[in-house]
């Protein structure tokens, strides 16, 4: 009888033991013996690895594996402290002080100490951003939201002490805001406020950032190669605070310019162990049972795109331009527009497989931002966008009725509608005709004539976009920060929005005092509101709803999408602000044996979804 | 030959100069606009200035020109302010250039022992099997395009060989498809010109003197006619050995060899007004180097030409 009892107690125990390995491996903590490696290819080259002084996505990913900031994200996109181990915030939410982790190191390109991580390099960091010569793109981010940054930036002072970013000893930084930001927290996630040593700083000169010699590490990965356009290797930072999230050891990042058309021959070959399939192979591996098996969607990223109406066109007479303002400031004509626009069809020139959940319903994209568990698109009545289909040619042809009724003697029918595309792009090529034949199939060519104008690439935004030669056409943007003000930046007077078409200036929301229009008002009432979270996002739901309502824009999909090959547990790896939906660091990743399926995909993606929901209850500030 | 080559060189200097003070005028017509790439929406205007000013944009034109040639009188290619910024060009330059020289010399090497004999036997049996299988060759290295053979070999002879797909330093089997890629239109070439020249000299009336004095087929072929041949084909050798350092665009891109290759265009691309001076620069200097040598090498190689001294000769 003991001796079954032993036996079974050894069952368990080996059991449980198995149990732990295979949990603890799926996240990262378990590999501390056995580290993999992972060998990635890439395409576009950093234009600098200097992470002080560029926003390149590939520069602030590589920012991400080797320096740590004050906070960072998680594996579910709730944030956590990183080199500030807590924090408190002023009453009057104006001034934050953050508490520094003790004992951190930064290490040379060779693995050697240098010095330790204190507060006043972070005050260093901050010095070099706004030292205008040094041509920072992250400048504005601090001198738009710090109190005396941007006196410094234009060289109205040269004393950095009038700046609001002081070190109050070695392990105390304060930060001392212009006005209130709920997101500032988050915003200490960017490299715009990533340390760096003054010392080092001081001895590389102008060389700082040009090479991984010129760079000190104090976060999970050390640059150890970096030749451009051949390959980078990150290896693990053997002395990092954190070390036990990290499971692979080795990072090879090829470069191959071709990589679209070759990385998935360099996948099967072993050549790789990642590759995002392009849209011209994903139709082959579907129809290869073994190939399917290894694919399974790729991310979504943090662009939101939409159909965008011009009201105040530049373009020639021979478009009639003034038939257009006349027409895009009647809400029915939009409103015609608005339910005309087939979504589906134009979405499925990307992704004929997986296009619905690439369509995007609302202006702002899905998980920005939640409250309780509860997403912004679901607030304020967004449910409704959410939840539903514009598209309705019914509807549409309603609005059409209507609106040639109003419009009737003011304008000359049909209206012409100049919609630009850049010509190097082919799915958008494509899709611009598709969007051309559905939308006149649906509204007639009595009502509407869209006519497709090809441009070059280059310069596209400063000479079409900006110049305002359009009426209807295309654009992306993706927010700055995780907070629907910044996804509204493309539409508002005071942001960006007399280059995206001026929606502002609609003539039946406008108010001649204020310069723009109810949208406007509600969206900047909105922000501010600035210590209930809830309410905040909730005014701008409305706002957001008012928009749609009003038929001034047309929401239309989410960047990203497609499908990857990938040895990499795609659920795995910390986040950035955007969770999953935007940059996902190597600092957390878990490499697998094999490349997940679709069906894998689906199990582990609920899965990661519980978790998050688990996650974002015990950490409801995250 | 001494005044000769001053000659040259002063004429060199002054298409040197015509060169770069064209380009310089050329890229401050592009728009400001594409010095920020896919930053450019994220920047406010104050940031954009701050960027131009650093770039040296906002100075008068008269003095970044002056600026210019002075930076370039003192051997200063200046820093990249796009393409790598803040990166100095020299270094830039001499990473770049020591893999696409290695990758242009071995293929050089590559298509002359093979072009060259190759030429040659088609001269030998004109008209006859190796003649026509020659030209088929020609022919097709001339008719399909590069992108299409050198896609063809990565894909199906690295897979046939089990050669590695792309270029590693620590492979040495690495080096061997992209050479065979660059070198098939050279060894088109080489065979092409060779057979040419030496089916020219062959008709001519010293070739059947001799060969009515009874001189042997292989003398005649290897003693006479090949060496007046290569002649006109040495005249360019230099100018491809030192072209080199342009590196090929495709080939490097396909195989992922971090050489000069598709730098210069995109400099051009990302209006690295720096990087684009110094890249024609140095393309210009050596091209016209190249030709230069290519000259006084025929001389050595055929003594009948004299490139100074009576009113129409070269």
């Amino acid at each position: 009888m003991k001796k079954l009892f032993a036996l079974l107690l050894a069952s368990l125990m080996l059991l449980s033991a198995c149990g732990e390995q295979t949990s603890s491996s799926a996240q990262g903590e378990s590999g501390k013996t056995n580290y993999t490696t992972f060998t990635s290819v890439y395409s576009t080259e950093l234009t600098t690895v200097n992470y002080l002084k560029s926003t390149n996505t590939e520069t602030t990913h590589l920012a991400y594996s080797i320096v740590d900031g004050l906070v960072e994200f998680d594996q579910y996109g709730l944030m956590i402290p990183s080199l500030a181990e807590s924090w408190s915030v002023s009453e009057d939410e104006l001034v934050y002080t953050l508490n520094l982790r003790k004992g951190v190191m930064w290490y040379t390109q060779d693995g050697e100490e240098y010095a330790e991580v204190k507060a006043q390099d972070f005050v260093e960091g901050a010095k070099w951003v706004l030292t205008a010569d040094n041509a920072s793109a992250h400048s504005s981010t601090i001198y738009n939201n710090i109190v005396g940054a941007k006196s410094y930036f234009d060289g109205e002072t040269t004393d950095f002490s009038t700046v609001g970013i002081k070190a109050l000893d070695d392990y105390t930084i304060e930060y001392t805001l212009i006005q209130p930001i709920p997101y500032f927290l988050k915003m200490l996630s960017f490299p715009a406020f990533y340390p760096v040593n003054g010392d080092f700083l001081e001895s590389c000169g102008s060389r700082f950032g040009t090479d991984a010699s010129t760079l000190l590490y104090c976060g999970a990965y050390i640059m150890t190669e970096y030749e451009p356009e051949y390959q980078r290797v990150l290896k693990m930072n053997e002395n990092y605070w954190n070390k036990d999230i990290i499971s692979i050891e080795k990072i090879t990042y090829k470069y191959n310019k071709e990589a679209d058309a070759n990385g998935a021959e360099l996948f099967l070959r072993g050549e790789t162990d990642d590759v995002t399939l392009s849209s011209a192979i994903v139709d082959q591996w579907m129809q290869d049972e073994s190939l399917a098996s290894q694919m399974h969607p790729h991310q979504y990223t943090n662009m939101s795109y939409f159909m965008a109406f011009n009201f105040n066109p530049t373009y020639g007479e021979e478009y009639a331009p003034e038939d257009w303002i006349t027409a895009v400031n009647n809400t029915n004509f939009r409103k015609a527009m608005f339910h005309a626009f087939d979504q589906d069809a134009a979405v499925m020139t990307m992704d004929s497989y997986n296009y619905e959940s690439k369509i995007l319903r609302t202006y702002t994209r899905r998980e920005l931002v939640q409250v309780d568990d509860v997403d912004y698109t679901m607030m304020s009545g967004l449910d409704e966008y959410t939840n539903g289909q514009s598209f309705d040619a019914e509807l549409a042809v309603e609005y059409k009725e209507k609106a040639m009724e109003e419009l009737a003697g003011k304008v000359s029918f049909p209206i012409q509608v100049v919609m630009p595309y850049k010509t190097n792009d082919s799915t958008l090529t494509s899709r611009v005709q598709v969007i051309e034949q559905q939308m006149e199939n649906v509204l007639g060519t009595d009502f509407i004539d869209i006519i497709l104008v090809g441009s070059a690439s280059s310069n596209f935004n400063s000479d079409v976009r900006n110049a305002g030669t359009w009426s209807f056409m295309e654009l992306g943007w993706g927010p700055d920060y995780a907070d629907p003000m910044s996804m509204f930046d493309p539409l508002l007077k005071y942001s960006k929005g007399e280059n995206w078409g001026s929606i502002f200036l609609a003539q039946e929301y406008y108010d001649a005092d204020l310069g723009y229009g109810t949208f406007e008002k509600m969206a900047l009432a909105a922000n501010e509101e600035t210590s209930d979270l809830k309410k905040r996002y909730e005014m701008f739901a409305e706002a957001e709803k008012f928009l749609l309502d009003e038929a001034l824009v047309i929401p239309s999909y989410v960047s990203g999408g497609g499908y990857d090959a990938s040895y990499l547990d795609p659920f795995s790896g910390y986040t950035a602000q955007f969770g999953r939906n935007s940059l996902v660091k190597i600092k957390g990743a878990v490499v697998l044996d094999h490349s997940m399926s679709q069906e894998e995909y689906e199990a582990a993606y609920q899965e990661y979804l519980e978790a998050r929901s688990a996650a974002r209850e015990a950490n409801p500030n995250g | 030959m001494v005044k000769y080559i001053i000659k040259r060189l002063l004429q060199s200097l002054l298409t040197l100069f015509i060169v770069a003070t064209a380009v310089f005028l050329l890229l401050r017509l592009m728009p400001e606009s594409g010095y920020f790439g896919e930053e450019y929406d994220k920047l406010d205007e104050d940031q954009r200035e701050a960027i131009l000013t650093s770039m040296g944009l906002r100075d008068p034109l008269p003095t970044q020109l002056l600026r210019f040639y002075n930076d370039t009188l003192h051997g200063d290619l200046g820093t990249s302010i796009v393409f790598r910024p803040d990166v100095e060009i020299s270094t830039i330059v001499a990473s770049k250039a020591p893999y696409s020289i290695a990758f242009g010399l071995a293929s050089i090497v590559l298509s002359v022992v093979a072009g060259i004999p190759m030429g040659i036997i088609m001269a030998r049996f004109k008209g006859k099997i190796p003649d026509k299988l020659g030209n088929g060759y020609v022919v097709l290295i001339n008719a399909v395009p590069a992108a299409v053979y050198y896609l063809f070999l990565q894909l199906y002879a690295s897979d046939l060989f089990k050669l590695p797909m792309l270029f590693d330093m620590d492979r040495w089997t690495s080096w061997i498809l992209p050479t065979i890629s660059m070198s098939l239109s050279g060894i088109a070439y080489y065979a092409m010109w060779m057979r040419r020249y030496m089916v020219d000299e062959m008709n001519r009336d010293y070739i059947k003197f001799a060969r009515a004095k009874g001189v042997s087929q292989s003398q005649l072929m290897y003693r006479h006619v090949m060496r007046n041949a290569l002649v006109p084909i040495v005249q360019y050798l230099p100018a491809n050995i030192l072209l080199t350092i342009s590196g090929s665009i495709y080939v490097e891109s396909l195989f992922s060899i971090p050489g000069m290759g598709g730098l210069l265009i995109a400099a051009v691309q990302r209006q690295d007004n720096t990087l684009v001076q110094a890249l024609v620069l140095i393309y210009s200097s050596v091209g016209i180097l190249g030709l230069l040598l290519g000259d006084l090498l025929m001389t050595l190689c055929d003594p009948r030409i004299k490139l100074a001294g009576r009113k129409g000769n070269r």
